[in-house]
This record gives C-alpha cells, sequence and structure tokens, in this order.
C-alpha cells in the first residue's frame, strides 16, 4: 500500500492529519475545560484564571456532589432505564425496519407513508400523557420507555442499510425455508452490526440525557435518573446568591461554576465511555465475510 | 376481477403473514403513542376549555389559524425560520459527510480512533454552556476580536449586530453537531465493500477517483435519505440557542415562531392559538419532505417511501 | 365535614388514639428528636401555648391518618426533603400526612401546565400569577372567598396586608399567595448600586448623590484605571442584558421599563416606561456612559458567569444588582487586592430631582398555592392551609419542631443556637439552605406563610465582628433610605381586559424592544425616539395604561 503513494497522496494525508487534529482541538477543549474547572479552586475559576491547567486543585466539587444520597440512586434509574430502553428500541425498531426494508411486503410505501406523518404531526405533550395515564403506566418504567420505542429518524436509518443488503442474501435463505423471523435474527441483524451499533449509541444517548418525560410520568423521586436531579442544579444552580452572602463558612473552594462543571463532567463520562465499543463495529468487510461464510 | 381480488389478497397474506405479524407491535406502537393523541390538533378548531375537554369545547372554525395568518409580525418570523433553516441547511448537512469522509481516509489505528471519538464530544455540552461559551469567546474583548485585532481587524459585536446573528448561530451548531453526524456516515463506509477499493486500485485509480466512484456511490443512499429527512426539519430551531442569543439588536432576525409563540405564550398561554401555529409548521414541513422525497425518487433510485 | 366531627368526638378520638390501633408510628430507627403522641397526655393538648407541646387527637385536622398531595417546586440548592423533620412532625401532630411532590424548578412549568389541563392536580400545588388568572376563571381551583368562614387565620392575613387582594380574580379569593410574616432578620433590599468603595476613598471621591455625580464618579475610575469597566452587568435568565440594566435603572432615573406604577406622575398611575416621555432620560443617560467606556460595552449580552468574572477580579468597578453578591465579589477579590471594597449606597437623585428604587415587594406574589376543585380532599386541604397561616402553623413550618428547634420567647419564635452550629459545623458551603432543607421549613419548602428569621438571622450569626457590623450599617441605611419604595401590584383585570392587553403588550414591544440598543449605542439620536413613543402609543401603549388605570379606579 505505501510503495505506490504518490507525492499528492501524501501531502494529502499530512494536510488531512493536520485540519483533523484542530477539529479535535476545537472539539475537545470545552470538555477539557469543564474537567479542569471541576477540579479547580472556585475563587480561581470566577476570576478566570483557569485556562490550560486545573488551580489548586481538589475533588470538593464531587464531595459535594456524591453527598446527595439521591444521585446514587438516581444513578442507577438512569442505567436501568438506558438499558432496558436501548433493548426495547432496537427491538420495535428492527421488527419496524425489517418489513419495511422488504420490496415485496405489500402495504410498505403506505405503512411508510404513515410513519413518517408521525414525524411531523403529534398532538403534543398534554394528550400523550392521557394516553400513558390511561395506560396504567405512570410513575413505572413503561412510561419512559414505551412511548419512546421507535425513534422513526433511527428507523428509517436501520431500513435504509437493510434494503442495502443484497437481495440474493435473503433469496437463499428462503429457498432454504427460512422464516421472516428466522431471517432477521439470524442473517439481517449479523450483517448490520455497524449500523446497528450504531443505533445503540444514539438510543442508548437519548435515553441518558433524557429528563422531559421523566419528569413529567415520574412522581416519585426515588424513580428519578440522573438528569432531571443535575439538571436542575445546572439549571438553578446550587448557591443562590443568598446562600453564600453571608459566606461565613464559605471558603469558595466551591461555587456554582466549579459544581456545574463538575455536574457535566460526572453525567457526560459515563456516556462518553459507549463510544469507543461502538467504534469496533465499523469494521469495513463485514458483509463479504457474512457472504462467503 | 371481483373473484380474483380476494383470492389474490390472501395470498398476499399468506405470503407476508410473517411481516405482518413482525409489524404488530410497531403498529400498535405507533397506533397508541402517535396516532391516539393526534385527536388533540382539533383543538386548532375549537376554544379550548379544560373542564369540557376536547370533544365539548365549542367550534370556532379558523378563528384561531387567522389570528396569525393575518398578523404580519407572524411572516415575519415565519420569513426569519425559513431563512435561517436554509443556510443551515447548506452548511450543517455536508459538514458531517466532508468529516467522516476525512476521516475515513486516515489509516486505522489510534488517531483515527481518538479522533472520531473527540470530535463527537461538543454533543454532549448543553445549549446554555455553548452559549455562555460563546458569549465569552465574542465578546468585545473576548478571544476571537482578540486575534482579528492582530490582524488589524475589528472589534466587531457579534453578538448584539443583527447581521452576525444567523453565522453565530449557524458555525456554533456545525461545531456542536458535524462530529456526532459524521458517525452515522462512518458505519455506512463500513459497509462499502472492500474488495472493490481492492479492484480499483488495479486499475490505477487515485484515492479521489476511488472516494468519487466507490466511496460516495456506497453511502450515498444514507445521503439522500438523511438530506430528504432534514428538509423536514425546516420549520425547527434550536429554540432555546435561539432565545439565549436573542437580544433587542439582532430581533429582525433572530426573532422565529417558536420564541414568538413562546412569548405570546408567556402572557397569554393560548392552547388553540399554539397548536394552530404547530400544525402550520408541521403542513409546511411535510410538503418540503414529500417534494423531497419526489425529486429524490425521480432521480435516484432511493426514497423514503 | 371531618374538620366538625373532629370537634364532635374529641374524647373518643383521644381514647382510641390511646389504644394504639392508629395511632402514627415513629419512625423506626430515626434520629428524629421527635415525641410520639402516645406518651403524650391527652389534656394538655388543644390550649393556645401550644409551642411545645405534644400532638394528641384534638390537634389532629383529621381522624384517621389522612394524605395530602402537594406538588411544590423543587430547587437544588435547598432540595425539598419528602420526610423531612417538619413533615414527620405535622404528621404527628395534625395527623395529616404530607406527600410532597417534588418537581425540579427547571422542569416546573411543564409539568405544571400538564397536570392543570388535564384536570389530575394534587390536593394542593404551587402556581404562578398569570396560571391563576388563566385558570382560576376555568374553575380549576377552590373559591376561597366562598369558604371564608373556615378560613379564619388565612383572611385575618390577608386582612393585614388588603394590597394581597389585588391578586383576586373578579374579586374573588382562589389562591393562598406565598405571604411573609414580618420578623427580626427581615431587612429591605433590592437592586441597589454596589460600588468599589475603597476605590472611592483612594481617588479622594465621596459616594455619588446624584446620577450626574455617578457619571464623574465613574469618569475618575476611568481615567486611573484604563483598562477597567466602571459599570457593568448581567443578562436576567431568559431576558437580555439591556432589558435587566433598563429593570435595574430605568426606575431609578425617573422612568421605567414595562408597565408599573409611578407615584410621581399624575399624582401616581400605571405608566408603560418605554413608551413614555421620561424614558429619552433614562436611554440619554446610558448612552453618555457607554459612549465615555464607562458602561461595559458587552451589557447587552454579559452572561452571569461573565459578570461574576469581571466584578471578582477587579475588571468591573460597579454594579446594580442583588446587593447580597457583593460580599461574595468582595471575598474574590481580596485575593488579589486585600484592600478592595464592595459597598451599597443610598439612592441617587436623577434629573427630575427625584430619588426613588425598587426594593424587593414584601411578599412572593407570582407564587401561589391553590387547592385543586377536582381533589377528594378539599376540606382538609383547606383547613391544612388555613392552620398554616395560623400562628402555631407559621412558627412550626418555619422554624421546625417546638422545644427541639425552636423555644418560644416572649411570643417570638427563636430558633436554638445549637441548630445553627449543627448545620455550620457539617462544613456546608450553604448552611442556612441546608438547615432549611434538613427541617423542611421556610422559603424552600412547603411554606405558605413565610417568615425569615431562622434562616436570615442564620447568615447574620455566622458574619465575623467587622462584617456583622457593616451588614448591620447596610440594613440601617437603607431602613433609612426615603428613596426606596415597594412595587405596587398591578391592579386585577377582567377576562376580556387581560385579553386585550396581552395582545397589545406583545405588539408594543415588537415595537419598542428593538429600538432600546440603538440608542443606548448611540446609532440614533435621542430626538428620533418621540418618532418610537409615537408609534408605540398608537400601537397599544396608551390603550394598555387605559386599561389599568382604569382597572385600578374601579379596585379602589
Amino acid at each position: 500500500m505505501k510503495k505506490n503513494k504518490s507525492l499528492g497522496s501524501r501531502l494529502f494525508d499530512s494536510i488531512n492529519v493536520i485540519f483533523l487534529l484542530f477539529v479535535s482541538i476545537v472539539a475537545v477543549y470545552p470538555l477539557y475545560y469543564m474537567l479542569i474547572t471541576s477540579v479547580s479552586h472556585g475563587m480561581a475559576v470566577m476570576q478566570g484564571l483557569v485556562t490550560f491547567f486545573p488551580v489548586n486543585p481538589s475533588l470538593d466539587t464531587f464531595k459535594i456532589l456524591l453527598r446527595n444520597n439521591d444521585i446514587f440512586i438516581a444513578f442507577k434509574n438512569s442505567f436501568v432505564y438506558t438499558l432496558l430502553g436501548t433493548f426495547i428500541n432496537l427491538l420495535f425498531s428492527c421488527l419496524c425496519a425489517y418489513p419495511l426494508s422488504r420490496r415485496t411486503f405489500s402495504g410498505r410505501g403506505f405503512l411508510t407513508g404513515m410513519i413518517v406523518v408521525t414525524m411531523f404531526f403529534s398532538g403534543g405533550m398534554i394528550p400523550l400523557y392521557l394516553v400513558v395515564q390511561s395506560l396504567g403506566m405512570m410513575d413505572t418504567v413503561w412510561a419512559v420507555v414505551l412511548p419512546v420505542a421507535i425513534n422513526t429518524y433511527n428507523m428509517i436509518i436501520i431500513r435504509t442499510s437493510f434494503q442495502a443488503i443484497p437481495e440474493s442474501l435473503v433469496e437463499s435463505a428462503q429457498i432454504d425455508g427460512a422464516n421472516d423471523f428466522v431471517i432477521l435474527f439470524r442473517i439481517i441483524i449479523p450483517v448490520s452490526r455497524a449500523v446497528l451499533a450504531t443505533m445503540v449509541l444514539f438510543y442508548a444517548v437519548s435515553h441518558w440525557n433524557s429528563y422531559f418525560k421523566e419528569m413529567l410520568y415520574l412522581n416519585t423521586k426515588s424513580k428519578y435518573p440522573l438528569q432531571i436531579i443535575l439538571r436542575n442544579m445546572l439549571v438553578s444552580g446550587l448557591f443562590s446568591e443568598e446562600a453564600t452572602m453571608a459566606g461565613g463558612a464559605s471558603s469558595f473552594s466551591v461555587t456554582d461554576g466549579t459544581l456545574r462543571s463538575a455536574v457535566i463532567v460526572f453525567t457526560t463520562l459515563p456516556i462518553i465511555m459507549v463510544y469507543p465499543f461502538v467504534q469496533k463495529y465499523f469494521v469495513k468487510g463485514v458483509m463479504i465475510g457474512s457472504l462467503k461464510g | 376481477m371481483q373473484r380474483s381480488n380476494p383470492s389474490r389478497l390472501a395470498k398476499v397474506l399468506r405470503r407476508d403473514k410473517y411481516l405482518y405479524l413482525m409489524f404488530a407491535l410497531p403498529f400498535l406502537f405507533y397506533f397508541i403513542f402517535h396516532y391516539i393523541p393526534i385527536y388533540w390538533l382539533l383543538i386548532t378548531f375549537k376554544d379550548f376549555s379544560i373542564r369540557k375537554g376536547v370533544l365539548g369545547s365549542p367550534w370556532v372554525g379558523t378563528k384561531y389559524i387567522e389570528q396569525f395568518l393575518f398578523d404580519p409580525y407572524f411572516w415575519q418570523v415565519f420569513k426569519n425560520t425559513i431563512v435561517i433553516n436554509l443556510f443551515n441547511l447548506l452548511w450543517s448537512f455536508p459538514a458531517p459527510v466532508i468529516l467522516a469522509l476525512l476521516l475515513n481516509e486516515l489509516r486505522t489505528g489510534p488517531l483515527k480512533r481518538s479522533i472520531q471519538t473527540i470530535s463527537y464530544l461538543p454533543h454532549f455540552l448543553s445549549t446554555v454552556v455553548v452559549v455562555g461559551m460563546l458569549t465569552s469567546f465574542l465578546s468585545s474583548d473576548g478571544i476571537v476580536n482578540q486575534l482579528l485585532q492582530q490582524f488589524g481587524v475589528g472589534p466587531f459585536a457579534f453578538l448584539t449586530e443583527a447581521k452576525y446573528f444567523r453565522t453565530v448561530y449557524i458555525a456554533s451548531g456545525v461545531w456542536q453537531a458535524a462530529g456526532w453526524g459524521s458517525i452515522i456516515y462512518l458505519s455506512a463506509l463500513s459497509s462499502v465493500d472492500a474488495e472493490l477499493y481492492e479492484a480499483a486500485r488495479i486499475d490505477g485509480a487515485n484515492r479521489w477517483d476511488q472516494m468519487l466512484h466507490i466511496t460516495l456511490p456506497g453511502i450515498a443512499p444514507t445521503i439522500t435519505i438523511l438530506l430528504i429527512l432534514e428538509t423536514g426539519k425546516i420549520m425547527d430551531v434550536s429554540f432555546q440557542k435561539i432565545l439565549l442569543l436573542m437580544n433587542g439588536s439582532n430581533r429582525v432576525v433572530s426573532d422565529v415562531i417558536a420564541t414568538y409563540v413562546y412569548r405570546i405564550g408567556i402572557t397569554d398561554a393560548n392552547f388553540s392559538y399554539a397548536t394552530g401555529v404547530g400544525l402550520f409548521q408541521s403542513i409546511i414541513a411535510l410538503i418540503f419532505v414529500t417534494a423531497c422525497n419526489a425529486i429524490s425518487r425521480r432521480v435516484s433510485e432511493t426514497s423514503l417511501w | 365535614m371531618k374538620v366538625k366531627w373532629k370537634l364532635l368526638f374529641p374524647a373518643i378520638l383521644s381514647a382510641v388514639s390511646m389504644l394504639g390501633g392508629c395511632q402514627p408510628q415513629e419512625p423506626a430507627g430515626s434520629s428524629a428528636p421527635v415525641t410520639s403522641p402516645a406518651s403524650s397526655t391527652p389534656s394538655t393538648a388543644g390550649t393556645a401555648d401550644a409551642a411545645g407541646s405534644d400532638g394528641s387527637a384534638s390537634t389532629y385536622l383529621s381522624d384517621t391518618l389522612a394524605e395530602l398531595h402537594v406538588m411544590c417546586e423543587d430547587s437544588a440548592s435547598a432540595p425539598l426533603l419528602v420526610d423531612s423533620e417538619t413533615i414527620k412532625y405535622v404528621e404527628e401532630y395534625l395527623n395529616v400526612k404530607i406527600i410532597l411532590e417534588a418537581v425540579p424548578s427547571a422542569s416546573y412549568a411543564d409539568k405544571k401546565k400538564v397536570l392543570i389541563s388535564t384536570d389530575n392536580m394534587p390536593d394542593i400545588m404551587k402556581i404562578n400569577l398569570s396560571d391563576l388568572r388563566q385558570f382560576a376563571r376555568e374553575g380549576m381551583f377552590v373559591n376561597l372567598s366562598e369558604n371564608k368562614e373556615r378560613l379564619p387565620n388565612f383572611f385575618t392575613v390577608l386582612d393585614q396586608n388588603p394590597d394581597i387582594y389585588k391578586l383576586s380574580i373578579d374579586g374573588e379569593m382562589f389562591s393562598f399567595p406565598t405571604m411573609r410574616r414580618p420578623s427580626a432578620g427581615d431587612d429591605p433590599n433590592g437592586q441597589q448600586p454596589v460600588i468599589r468603595s475603597d476605590l472611592i476613598k483612594e481617588y479622594g471621591l465621596e459616594y455619588p448623590d446624584s446620577f450626574e455625580e455617578l457619571y464623574e464618579v465613574l469618569k475618575v475610575f476611568k481615567q486611573n484605571r484604563p483598562g477597567s469597566i466602571p459599570l457593568t452587568n448581567r443578562k436576567g435568565g431568559n431576558t437580555s442584558g439591556t432589558q435587566k440594566v433598563l429593570d435595574t435603572m430605568a426606575y431609578p432615573l425617573g422612568s421605567g421599563s414595562k408597565m408599573y406604577y409611578d407615584q410621581d406622575i399624575g399624582g401616581g398611575q400605571y405608566v408603560y416606561g418605554p413608551a413614555h416621555e421620561n424614558f429619552k432620560e433614562v436611554l440619554r443617560y446610558l448612552n453618555q456612559l457607554y459612549a465615555e467606556g464607562l458602561l461595559d460595552p458587552d451589557y447587552a449580552t454579559n452572561t452571569s458567569d461573565i459578570w461574576k468574572e469581571k466584578m471578582s477580579s477587579g475588571k468591573a468597578l460597579m454594579y446594580f444588582d442583588n446587593t447580597g453578591f457583593r460580599m461574595d465579589f468582595e471575598a474574590a477579590l481580596k485575593t488579589l487586592e486585600p484592600n478592595a471594597t464592595y459597598d451599597v449606597f443610598p439612592t441617587m437623585e436623577n434629573s427630575f430631582g427625584q430619588r426613588r428604587n425598587f426594593i424587593f415587594e414584601q411578599h412572593w406574589s407570582n407564587s401561589h398555592y391553590v387547592v385543586a376543585s377536582s381533589s377528594e380532599n378539599i376540606d382538609l386541604a383547606l383547613a391544612y392551609m388555613d392552620w398554616s397561616f395560623g400562628e402555631q402553623g407559621c412558627d412550626i413550618l418555619n422554624y421546625g419542631v417546638p422545644g427541639v428547634h425552636f423555644d418560644k420567647i416572649n411570643g417570638v419564635p427563636v430558633m436554638k443556637t445549637s441548630v445553627w452550629d449543627a448545620f455550620i459545623a457539617a462544613g456546608s458551603n450553604g448552611p442556612s439552605y441546608d438547615l432549611q432543607s434538613k427541617l423542611g421549613i421556610g422559603l424552600p419548602a412547603f411554606t405558605p406563610y413565610v417568615d425569615v428569621g431562622a434562616s436570615e438571622l442564620m447568615k447574620n450569626y455566622m458574619l465575623d465582628g467587622e462584617a456583622a457590623e457593616r451588614s448591620e450599617a447596610t440594613a440601617a441605611m437603607n431602613r433609612a433610605d426615603t428613596g426606596l419604595r415597594r412595587p405596587v401590584y398591578d391592579p386585577p383585570l377582567s377576562q376580556e381586559d387581560n385579553e386585550r392587553y396581552n395582545q397589545l403588550l406583545s405588539a408594543v414591544e415588537n415595537i419598542v424592544v428593538p429600538e432600546f440598543d440603538k440608542y443606548i449605542m448611540g446609532l440614533e439620536p435621542i430626538e428620533n425616539y418621540d418618532a418610537v413613543i409615537e408609534r408605540a402609543r398608537t400601537a397599544g401603549a396608551q390603550e394598555m395604561e387605559d386599561i389599568f388605570n382604569r382597572a385600578n379606579e374601579a379596585y379602589q
């Protein structure tokens, strides 16, 4: 491969690497900044002295965050909702995408159209609330995972990638007597690992970051996910002006600013970890392997 | 004809019985969580009262629709919404494709994986944080103006002058979304047949040719589908971001339908009016998607439905 | 009905409660210093001096342990605890279990809207003024005026604060506004000027007595510190920095940033500030500051974080905003400039010869508790709400458990300093907030009638000698400052007027709001603002003022 690389090709490679490194720096700095401010001294951050390295680092912010016992329960809740929700998403999306990807499926165009329409027309949160309530799902995990069982946008991406799988693969299985369930789970899903891994990421991130429907459908504080509790800290701030007004006990080692950074770091890190696992599936030649095997 | 119809239907049903069975759950999902709530749109044409409910509230016809269709200010925010989104489509849509293609040209290894992972990080920052950073970087003595002054230009009032508003809004949007958006293309790229590249190299195709004739066609269906879906967002805006970036000076361009309805909603939470505006936006979006889908079906093989 | 029953059979009830069958359980293993009713003697209870006495059947609001569901806003600074010590105590004392549905304040508005519009409200719910005006007429909330005889405590408090009747709907009260009981430590404050007092001394100046003098002072600041920003500000939550500047400075300068009551115009009337002649003076003054670099060039966009950075790093030297921040800023700045001090100074004279500024309103007119008319516990909910407006309820809900957290001395509840000490020793960053959260007391908790004594006096308690002195001096200065006025509530509007007003407001704001910056930044000469006033008045500002003033006369 290397031997026949032209000068232009090598020049392109160098420029490409430099450009992408630049993109990376621009992309990583804000979160890096959050990380260093979350462990820096509050006063230094308030005065704008923290730019590249932490100043007087300490873990006080995280200690304050973790002092709140609700956070551990909420963390567990978020984990459960994300896991269960993503599983349901994948199952429902595949069950929906596969029939719609079959060119022979009668009613395919009509059904797709009816589904796409739902992307634009919705009754909004009030009637949906009534539906969830009449199903008796209020204050249960089902209210959190079922109303979003399929994201139409994601489902269409899955369908598109199912469509790209050569028809011959399905036909040969049909000749072998496999029904559609067998074809979907034994052939289509294994070949589509890359796109499904992406969907795991998309769905998991959306569950992890979700707070609105949880806030609406859950009434018990012990069922709240992490985002509800932490978002409240982000938006309303932990210490209002009066809280620090007297200042007696406060040494300013922790301020709203540093705590906010800690909240962002705390919520973002777990979900960022998912991507490297997903990347594994972005390997060329998956298709060929399955075709040959 | 009349006799053959039922038998053909039976045949089709028998042939596709597993597909229908499979579709049962998704069908229930869409019916329960999407189609049942749609009845609520009726309140657009009613004088909604909570106690009377949707069905019991009196009909008022198109009173609320007329209320905004004849409001000259509504058309100004309508225009702002469309213009922002057209520019946004122009920049935000190609960015992840290009990023994915550039990443694809990197040799597989830790560097590529790291850059991929890093590039999607901005997606996780909340709007409030992003706007906070923008305000700081773009202030009169912020880093951007300091850099520009090194070259003898500026300072510019990026956040208050109306002419910079769209640039700031769209550029920050690209920065935040390109990495995340590229993931889907990277996943599509991984299913492009590697043997095709091998064959092309043997034929002496250079990398540009390979990209043009193998890579791009390989992910063209994904690009097309996403583009069609994207045109459906013609009426969507990052509401919170606009609200945070909006001020009196840039209001001529930054005020969009969502912010206008929100402002009216604060003082006068009128469900019927707000639902009517939503319905109007949905119809416009659906027209855009249908048109794009029709064009795409004619030009390429790919279409939504 | 239950309330009356209780009165009929007190003996039976107390006997039943003594039998232990239905007596409230003491939480197992709880460290809460709460006494179980079983240990009390029924005969002592029921006397007026209830502080320190234990709960028993005759203090009960319900014969069987009843539940009231209450939805409140949950803030991160003082989280609502569903089993706070006060809630546990109230359960034993009144035989009413308050079930708190704590909805994060960040999402409260959405949940509230959905619950109201689907008719799914809990028994008691916190709402704001615009919800009240919108939904009371739909019959969503219990009409309190119709139940006046069952709410003696509440209406007594109302009669002491007649202004609150302006929050009625078509002449009837539908809500329990969050109200303040006067208490020690409760000093008036507002969005006042805070300035670097050390620099005033250093440059041989005096506190400005008028806005013209302020201009001169800021000019001296700028000359001596060319890189500094003499006056800065921040954005509001959802409003621009421009709006915030006007909200804090327009009234002191002789006009107003929105619809407000002006005592100095026409013997007192409602005026829409930006469409009034006097507003030109506001814009002129701000432009004067802006043109000479005395007003922050980024005044329109500064976020709260940027503002804090500027104030605590010595970059900026003055602000008009909540005075409480000055202590934070001063402490931070002292690490860079050991002599730096921030102080509040008295209200300045404007070019119309007036001295005036707003202080915060006495009550919380935008925060109301309503009883849902769909509730199955209306009687109990009303009884509970009325109890909370009584002396005893107010004491408990603001100071905690009698005898444990506070004592009644000369008829005044006094928090035990040992309770404060425990919270201060816990080393938290906001001890007064922890106090309110853990005990479930005060404004952040479910407390309709608020007495801020517990937390305010705690803050003073935490200050060391010199800081306490300065704090007391500021409070004394504010008490003596005749320019500080409470804002006057909007008059109650009829439904038609309300709708019309909102329509006009939106149209008028679309005209005036885009203009402000042009004049402050000097892109338009001030004379041109006459045309803006003219346009705004014809577009509805005139009619808006008429609606308000007419409604006000009708109300009087």
